[in-house]
């Protein structure tokens, strides 16, 4: 991410009410936090609402903000409360990924027609067994594979135990192998009509 | 032991006994469903970890500090209504407070007052009578004087008053740059 000694010079300056101090940190931290923010709500609009907001909300709490704790942890922490709030209030429709903005995914992954569309279908399964968690536990499953955050980490992110975060986890993770194994099924059924079709 | 538990034991967090770990591969080896669901768990996992994270259009941070100006100045404008509303309201609560102790001490001098206010009428009567005596008069003597005279007197006065203009600048400013 950023190097500890900018960071740390950025969030005293931001403190002070430097501007462009916060506006390095927006620029240092608005892949993840965009990135949270996209895999919790599943749409793209709302996604960028609720960084810009996370953001402001870390702006205007950045007196609160303990040094001793890391600045990701406490701003994805920010980011993973807003989301859970914003979904708690308005149930997010989900969308189709062709309305995603057309610079949404890596600009590394420039690949041909035919590895983008397997980028877009693999980010398509991944939605769409994310929207068939809880929001907590999408959170707990977000932090885990995409931070990389250690339990504790998660429940400190969470404000919750870490009793909670591994029940979570293991709820999330059967849920979604269920999930996976039905899509299989649908999937292989949906084969075999079409083989049968075809044969005909 | 129950299938339950091996469907538990497949997605645990904790690291399994041994025993334990035997005895989930024993189960896997004869139950087909426990083992599609071993499978499907670690297609999900392999899912998971191989996404990429998602980045923001270009633009992300412009973005940000608009948000933060708008924020800025619907708070200014929150702060701003709220200091009027608190005005007011402590104005009208005087008001009240004072209203309530003066009118019984106002209540000698009402006539006075009613009396005050009714010259004041009477007062700008008088003076809109004399506006239109003098409108009256005005237009008598427009309608006495010749078209020639209506053209050149005008022409005449804004004359003399650049003359004086000019002669008044000189006297101050040009006397005053010599002596610079």
């Amino acid at each position: 991410m950023t190097e500890r000694g900018n960071e740390r010079e950025w969030i005293l300056h931001a403190r002070r009410g430097d501007d462009d101090a916060f506006a390095n940190l927006v620029e240092a931290y608005q892949v993840p936090v965009y990135n949270l923010c996209c895999r919790m709500l599943g749409d793209p609009i709302q996604a960028e609402d609720a960084a810009q907001e996370s953001f402001l909300k870390a702006y205007r709490g950045l007196k609160r903000y303990d040094p001793n704790r890391p600045f990701a942890t406490w701003l994805l922490s920010i980011a993973s409360h807003h989301c859970i709030d914003r979904l708690r209030r308005k149930r997010i429709q989900a969308i189709s990924l062709s309305e995603l903005l057309p610079n949404q995914q890596k600009p590394d992954d420039s690949p041909g027609p035919e590895a983008a569309l397997a980028i877009r279908e693999h980010q398509q399964a991944v939605r769409g067994m994310l929207e068939h968690l809880g929001n907590h536990d999408r959170a707990v499953v977000v932090l885990r594979y995409w931070y990389e955050l250690s339990y504790e980490e998660i429940a400190q992110t969470l404000s919750t135990s870490v009793s909670s975060v591994k029940s979570r986890l293991h709820r999330a993770r059967r849920q979604l192998a269920r999930y996976w194994m039905e899509q299989e099924t649908v999937a292989l059924a949906t084969r075999g009509k079409c083989d049968e079709a075809s044969a005909v | 032991m129950k299938h339950q538990q091996f469907d538990t034991w497949l997605f645990e967090e904790e690291a399994l006994s041994p025993d334990q770990d035997r005895a989930l591969a024993e189960h896997l080896e004869s139950c087909e469903h426990c083992r599609a669901l071993a499978a499907a768990g670690r297609a999900v996992e392999g899912q998971l970890l191989t996404t990429s994270q998602i980045e923001p259009a270009p633009g992300f941070t412009q973005r940000w500090r608009a948000c933060l100006a708008d924020d800025r100045h619907r708070v200014g404008q929150r702060q701003l209504g709220a200091v009027l509303l608190s005005t007011t309201v402590g104005l009208v609560t005087l008001a009240l407070l004072f209203g309530a102790q003066l009118l019984p001490l106002l209540q000698p001098a009402i006539p006075a007052i009613t009396q005050w206010f009714s010259k004041i009428v009477a007062v700008v009567a008088h003076l809109n009578l004399v506006r239109e005596i003098f409108s009256v008069l005005l237009e008598i003597m427009v309608e006495g004087i010749p078209i020639v005279y209506r053209v050149v007197l005008p022409i005449s006065l804004a004359g003399l008053s650049a003359v004086w203009i000019v002669s008044l600048y000189r006297l101050s400013f040009q006397n005053l740059r010599r002596e610079l």
